[in-house]
């Protein structure tokens, strides 16, 4: 690959100075350019144009970073939560669940539909893993679980907190907590769920490590360009 | 001349704009430009660190930047203004929802009390027409198709409510307002409401002594709207002290608290019981809830930028967390470092 030197023009004399390499002046460590043809001495510094895109991205990229890791960590947990709620008859028929025989529809069709949400609840906890791998692999877990139980439950919570409000202040309270049972088939079906996500921690290791190395890989390409730039340019 | 003198850079002016020293960051504002003696470069030492700064600098070539910059920066107003109202308006909406919601229990006494006037008045109208009528034409014109007939007993419901039994009027017995809920979509009549309405609201007690406390369930949206517009305005204020960012989630609730007696002009007629309480129950109940959501606005202005913080720390890797670093340092806080 060709690199071509930014330009740099000396202010008197108009020569080219992008081709010589700008050495740390002994006195200060500035990067200081002796020109050639009229021997004025400048320092070599960012253009300030190409300083503000450089900032503009960089602070793009980061809250970008931010408002995605967040939003698929919300997103992914509620859809986790989406299908523990919407899976009461998916795995047997009047909404009974028993462990022992998540699939006793007999249904293919069903037993693909559950297939493929417990797939997808790999995928998104596999996709946790892997956002959070510079934390740790528990802290993904506990966040994506905890987020998926706290939604779970934001019923049960609210009409809690109007109950006790409504004991507190004395009025009466129209809220109905969810039917005992409902709940314990959430709960249920979010331990058989998230179990079975939790089975996306493994390619997501052997995936984190992949990254990694290509990530170190890029890191050290553009090392070795800035070098080679700096070389050719400084 | 001296040595010493010669060694003495030249002074020949002063920085009069901003400009961070490239080696700790202090702000060189009002330091003496110099020309050093090596090669004649316009130079400026740092006094904290002592770092020499050369201060020639390209210039700008291209207008695009500064038009960039203005337009972004319009493109943030504008959004902010967008967000500014929109809070505005969700305070104003929940502090007339927190009205509604008071006045229930005076609504069922309202109500009640003008179904029974109504009922009244339907009854000397009955009575009036039943005197001027004969008593083969009074029983079928206003009649229910079928009257109910039991062990010679003959039941009739008027088309006003009316019951008759055997041709004489009961009363009937209305709901009590303790028990029903159902008089707040009661219409009141024209004319009722300035002859009857006052009188009414004092023999209960007044509308103080009858609120229903049912509005304290609108603090829980209260307190998750007012903690995130806080906390939102805490980020988006970067540039200001906390202090100061508090001054938007003040101007919003006075806004919302004019809004909101503005629009409280209680009428009497031709409307529901429901809407005329929540009118009467705006200026008492709304600067209440209006004020208690300033507070939680100040509690999300105040842990705002530690939030942003912590999800900053949680959600990105240390290299990436530099561009967002003014988070800690309008704080006088150091970015964390990497573990």
């Amino acid at each position: 690959m060709r690199i071509v030197p930014r330009s740099h023009t000396c202010p008197s004399c108009l020569t080219e100075l992008g081709r010589i390499r700008a050495a740390p002046d002994p006195h200060y460590g500035l990067p200081v350019v002796v020109c050639p043809s009229c021997s004025l001495a400048t320092v070599r510094q960012r253009h300030p144009d190409i300083e503000f895109w450089r900032s503009f991205r960089r602070v793009h990229s980061a809250i970008r970073g931010v408002v995605l890791r967040i939003g698929l960590t919300i997103g992914g947990a509620a859809l986790i939560a989406l299908f523990v709620m919407v899976s009461d008859d998916m795995f047997t028929i009047h909404g009974q669940f028993s462990p022992e025989y998540p699939f006793a529809t007999g249904d293919p069709q069903l037993a693909m539909g559950a297939l493929m949400l417990l797939g997808t609840c790999m995928l998104l906890m596999m996709s946790m893993v892997l956002l959070y791998r510079h934390r740790s692999i528990f802290f993904a877990i506990a966040i994506m679980l905890g987020l998926t139980l706290f939604i779970l439950t934001i019923d049960y919570t609210f009409v809690w907190i109007e109950r006790t409000m409504a004991q507190l202040f004395a009025f009466i309270s129209d809220a109905r907590y969810p039917r005992r049972s409902e709940m314990m088939g959430r709960f249920i079906r979010f331990a058989f769920i998230g179990s079975c996500s939790l089975l996306g921690v493994v390619p997501a290791l052997l995936l984190g490590g992949i990254v990694d190395r290509s990530d170190r890989r890029r890191f050290r390409r553009l090392l070795n360009k800035r070098r080679k730039q700096r070389r050719i340019h400084d | 001349m001296t040595e010493s003198n010669a060694q003495e850079p030249q002074h020949f002016n002063e920085i009069r704009a901003d400009r961070a020293c490239i080696g700790c960051g202090f702000n060189l504002y009002a330091q003496p430009v110099s020309k050093e003696e090596h090669y004649g470069l316009a130079i400026c030492t740092c006094p904290e660190c002592g770092t020499v700064a050369a201060l020639q600098s390209y210039p700008v070539m291209s207008h695009w930047v500064n038009r960039f910059r203005a337009l972004i920066a319009a493109i943030w107003i504008i959004v902010l203004l967008g967000i500014f109202i929109g809070y505005t308006m969700s305070i104003t909406g929940m502090a007339q929802g927190t009205a509604n919601l008071a006045g229930e229990k005076m609504g069922d006494i309202i109500g009640h009390e003008h179904h029974i006037w109504s009922q009244e008045q339907d009854r000397l109208r009955e009575l009036a027409k039943q005197a001027g009528q004969t008593a083969a034409q009074s029983a079928t014109p206003t009649a229910t198709p079928d009257p109910l007939s039991f062990g010679g007993t003959t039941t009739i419901v008027t088309s006003n409510g009316v019951t008759t039994v055997n041709g004489t009027i009961v009363p009937t017995t209305p709901l009590s307002p303790a028990q029903s809920g159902q008089y707040n979509w009661v219409w009141l009549t024209q004319g009722w409401g300035d002859a009857h309405l006052q009188q009414v609201i004092d023999d209960s007690g007044g509308l103080l002594a009858n609120i229903d406390r049912e509005f304290l369930v609108m603090l829980i949206p209260g307190t998750i709207v007012g903690t995130l517009f806080g906390i939102f305005w805490s980020i988006a204020l970067l540039g200001s002290t906390r202090r100061k960012a508090i001054i938007v989630p003040l101007v919003a609730c006075l806004i919302a608290c004019m809004l909101l007696i503005g629009m409280s002009r209680p009428d009497y007629n031709y409307t529901y019981v429901s809407g005329l309480t929540q009118d009467l129950y705006a200026p008492v109940i709304g600067p209440v809830f209006i004020a208690y959501m300033f507070l939680i606005s100040c509690f999300g202005v105040w842990i705002g930028r530690m939030v942003a913080r912590r999800i900053v720390v949680m959600a990105l890797p240390a290299r990436s967390r530099v561009p967002l670093s003014n988070l800690w340092i309008q704080d006088g806080l150091a970015l964390p470092k990497p573990k």
